[in-house]
């Protein structure tokens, strides 16, 4: 049971929170703390959907630690300091560029971006995830790209 | 859109076989150690802890003056500075009752002479409170003039100083017993340690890891600043402030704070938090300007 919910959302873990994070180390570290906290709580239903909640939620933890939030929410994002993850398999020049504009978007934005379009979340459930409504998630989806397109010059506009 | 067609190619990735296999036996050996349980862990500290402080606060014997006889010294408050001692409970405030030692302050007490004024100004070096046993009590300023020292009758304004002009020996610490120090820093360990394990129980119900904001409300952070500034304030502006002011307004903010959560968090961890918090500001002031 343990290693089929493992084996089932591996990838989509830890592609979120690689994502979000940007560093290597600390996605493992979450992601262990992740499935951890995941068996102790014996979900039986909506299994990636609270994966990722809690996921999230350490991440949003350890950048608080960190002093990176302020007092209620972020006040600075984490900043791309890597490159391309090695772990994607298509890879050129476009790609990288988009990936370093991802990290540099806003926080709310990025997260919204990478439910959406790289998790394939639907806007339903990605406000189940982010906890927030479904109208502030097409906001920031709406938002996040633009932001996206800014960063990467406007030169190909949608 | 070329942004979204791009970022559908960050969908494909290829994990490191062996990193995710030691990520899943990391995983299930951490699930195979044993948590410690707090709860009887907090028992236990909080009986020890509440038996030293009934054993630390029980009545002492041969700790008061003995002496029948009326007009007796039974205690001297003594402050730095121009103040007004009058309990033990005032911060900064040294009480001596020690037999021995009222009896050494006595009998230079007796030795005071009536003296003019001195010629030269200066401030308060010191205050005396002393109590007799007939419920009276004199308040004396200490002045040290041209290295002598001098007292002042704060009632009458009759100038006293011993021949030689030396003082009434200042006798601290004789007070409190080494058991009350160690009941009430036990009582703060306890305190800390209550603290700490209520914030650790105030998660989310979502994810039992995460925690909680300390506060449900801005009005509660607003209070609670204003109370540590005002509080900070206060022990500035008024250096012999009564210790049960500190304990009263305190205790009225954690109630304030607690009537806050009824209405809008209704958390019943973070209630108890604030009611922590609310010993544990006096408790900490107890052991660091009483004491």
């Amino acid at each position: 049971m343990r290693r089929e919910v493992f084996e089932n959302n591996y990838d989509a873990i830890y592609k979120y929170i690689r994502y979000l994070t940007n560093d290597p180390e600390l996605t493992h570290d979450l992601l262990q703390e992740t499935f951890y906290r995941f068996y102790h709580k014996n979900y039986t239903e909506h299994e990636r959907t609270y994966l990722l909640k809690i996921a999230r939620n350490l991440v949003y933890d350890h950048y608080r630690r960190k002093k990176i939030v302020g007092f209620f929410q972020l006040k600075s994002d984490p900043i791309a300091t890597e490159a391309l993850p090695d772990e994607v398999i298509e890879r050129n020049a476009e790609i990288e560029k988009l990936y370093c504009a991802l990290q540099q978007i806003k926080w709310s934005y990025r997260e919204v971006v990478i439910l959406r379009y790289i998790e394939e979340y639907s806007v339903k459930e990605t406000s189940m995830i982010l906890n927030c409504s479904e109208v502030k998630v097409k906001n920031n989806t709406a938002r996040g790209l633009k932001a996206l397109r800014v960063m990467l010059g406007g030169e190909k506009d949608v | 859109m070329f942004e979204e067609k791009h970022l559908k190619t960050l969908r494909n990735i290829k994990v490191d076989e062996e990193k995710k296999q030691a990520d899943f036996d990391k995983i299930i050996k951490r699930g195979k150690q044993k948590v410690v349980d707090w709860p009887i862990f907090a028992l236990i500290v909080s009986i020890v802890s509440i038996t030293l402080f009934l054993i630390a606060t029980s009545p002492l014997d041969n700790q008061m003056a003995t002496t029948t006889d009326d007009s007796q010294l039974i205690a001297v408050y003594t402050v730095n500075g121009n103040g007004n001692p009058k309990s033990a409970l005032q911060l900064h405030v040294n009480r001596v009752t020690n037999e021995k030692a009222l009896d050494e302050i006595w009998q230079v007490y007796n030795q005071l002479q009536i003296t003019d004024k001195p010629d030269a100004t200066s401030k308060v070096y010191a205050s005396y409170r002393f109590n007799f046993s007939d419920n009276t009590s004199k308040l004396y300023y200490q002045y040290i003039v041209r290295q002598k020292i001098y007292y002042e009758d704060a009632s009458t304004g009759q100038y006293y100083k011993r021949e030689d002009g030396s003082g009434i020996p200042l006798i601290q610490y004789d007070q409190p017993t080494t058991l009350h120090t160690v009941a009430f820093f036990s009582l703060f360990v306890l305190l800390i340690g209550s603290f700490v394990y209520v914030d650790r129980q105030m998660r989310d119900k979502s994810d039992p890891k995460r925690k909680l904001p300390k506060h449900s409300h801005t009005g509660q952070s607003v209070l609670t600043l204003l109370f540590l500034l005002s509080l900070f304030i206060l022990l500035f502006s008024i250096p012999n402030i009564h210790f049960m002011w500190i304990v009263g307004s305190s205790l009225a903010v954690a109630f304030i704070n607690i009537l806050i959560e009824n209405k809008y968090g209704n958390n019943n961890w973070r209630k108890l938090s604030f009611l922590l918090f609310g010993l544990l500001v006096p408790t900490y002031l107890y052991l660091s300007f009483v004491l």
